[in-house]
């Protein structure tokens, strides 16, 4: 999640330095932190010539992030998570006090993440209403359950993953994850997808076996 | 603890989470919702966008299309601009003072004298008014680091305790008096060591 450097940035607080670097392109290779610590030190008022290619820099690599983390499963293909995250950020960006604007300045691709992250989360209790209210307009069409083996047999992870994304319920994609780790469901010993969920064996299981029933509806034509 | 606390403090948790455990184990999560219990539930869901993310880091990266890049850098530019309008009406109504600088920065000034390793009086001369311009090149320096401000913040802050001097107390029998002095003369009469007034008075 570090964001690399090609060489040393010049210090925060110093124009021409930034002036020169904008100049010559060379921002493109520092760190991200390097370049919104520039922008939150040179302050909003600074040289725009210095300044727009710096926050645009910023405003493309903070959008290609969430495109990245934020998939189309989600309603208008994640378009409208993606604006709300992005507009959190670089309006807090120009806060130095804010928690993404410190946030941003010492570990960038974390705080974008972690933003990212709490679109989805926001997004898929949303998701999980929907699908209930839907699921009691029909509660038929329950998927047939057919034995497959996820490692043996579904081995195209992108299929797999692209059905995992529909599985709107967070704590059931993790229980199956742990899963496929073959992290015990429940051990005395060492830590288990139990411990780990603090939910019962019982329901452990049923939500493995939910997805691992999703899985086998939806792929087993390919395996 | 208000609502605003624990808001913060869980974000606080998640960001640390976040940096800590890239693909988290079963023992990662027994680990840290052991040790917060009260977010139990966020770390977990939290957990399972981190493995989502994990699962997914070899396949191809989606990509934004240029429509999408081109109205976030709108919103980016939009966000520059109101940042100007609010900095600027700050700076008319008053320049940042250095006491403000220090504040911001969550320091004051007997830390930022130990940090610089400066006497603590070079330090309340300059931001009292008691210290005529040009400060010497390394304590502006020394100055635009710590507190992450620029020459031209610099420059105002000292013009600005220059115009509002704050006096000392007045004696009995005189009336109160403003003397500022030369750099080279506060560092001079400054009780810290020949080998660091060297070094102040030095140029580079």
């Amino acid at each position: 999640m570090d964001h690399k450097t090609g060489e040393d940035a010049p210090p925060s607080t110093d124009l021409e330095g930034w002036r020169r670097a904008v100049g010559n392109g060379c921002f493109r290779a520092f760190r991200m932190e390097s370049v919104v610590a520039a922008i939150q030190d040179l302050g909003p008022t600074t040289d725009k010539t210095a300044m727009n290619p710096l926050v645009l820099h910023v405003s493309d690599t903070i959008t290609r992030m969430l495109r990245g983390m934020i998939g189309r499963n989600h309603r208008n293909q994640g378009e409208d998570m993606i604006a709300r995250a992005h507009a959190k950020l670089v309006t807090a960006m120009f806060n130095p006090q804010s928690a993404d604007g410190k946030g941003l300045r010492v570990a960038f691709g974390f705080r974008v993440a972690k933003r990212a992250a709490d679109a989805i989360r926001a997004e898929e209790k949303i998701e999980k209403r929907e699908l209930e209210a839907d699921a009691q307009d029909d509660a038929k069409g329950e998927p047939a359950t057919v034995e497959i083996n996820p490692w043996q047999e579904v081995n195209e992870r992108i299929d797999v993953e692209r059905v995992l994304a529909h599985v709107t319920d967070d704590q059931k994609r993790l229980a199956f994850r742990l899963h496929m780790e073959r992290v015990p469901v429940e051990s005395a010993k060492k830590g288990s997808i139990v411990k780990a969920l603090g939910v019962s064996r019982k329901t452990a299981e049923k939500w493995i076996e939910e997805v691992r029933a999703l899985l086998a509806t939806k792929l087993g034509g390919k395996t | 603890m208000t609502d605003q606390n624990r808001i913060d403090e869980l974000d606080e948790v998640l960001f640390a989470f976040h940096r800590a455990c890239a693909n988290p184990s079963a023992d990662e999560i027994i680990a840290w919702t052991g040790r917060y219990p009260q977010f139990a539930e966020d770390i977990r869901a939290h957990a399972a966008i981190l493995k989502d993310w994990a699962a997914r880091r070899n396949l191809p990266a989606d990509e934004p299309d240029e429509i999408m890049l081109a109205r976030a850098r709108s919103r980016a530019l939009d966000a520059l601009y109101n940042a100007e309008v609010a900095r600027r009406s700050d700076a008319s109504a008053s320049p940042r003072s250095f006491e403000q600088m220090m504040q911001t920065r969550g320091t004051d000034l007997p830390e930022l004298a130990r940090e610089l390793d400066i006497a603590r009086s070079v330090l309340a001369d300059l931001t009292s008014g008691g210290m005529r311009a040009p400060v010497g090149k390394r304590l502006v320096d020394s100055l635009m680091h710590a507190l992450a401000i620029t020459e031209d913040a610099f420059q105002s802050a000292l013009q600005a305790a220059l115009r509002s001097p704050r006096l000392g107390h007045a004696k009995a029998d005189e009336a109160p008096s403003i003397v500022s002095r030369s750099y080279e003369e506060v560092i001079q009469d400054s009780s810290m060591l020949p080998e660091r007034k060297r070094y102040w008075l030095g140029e580079n």
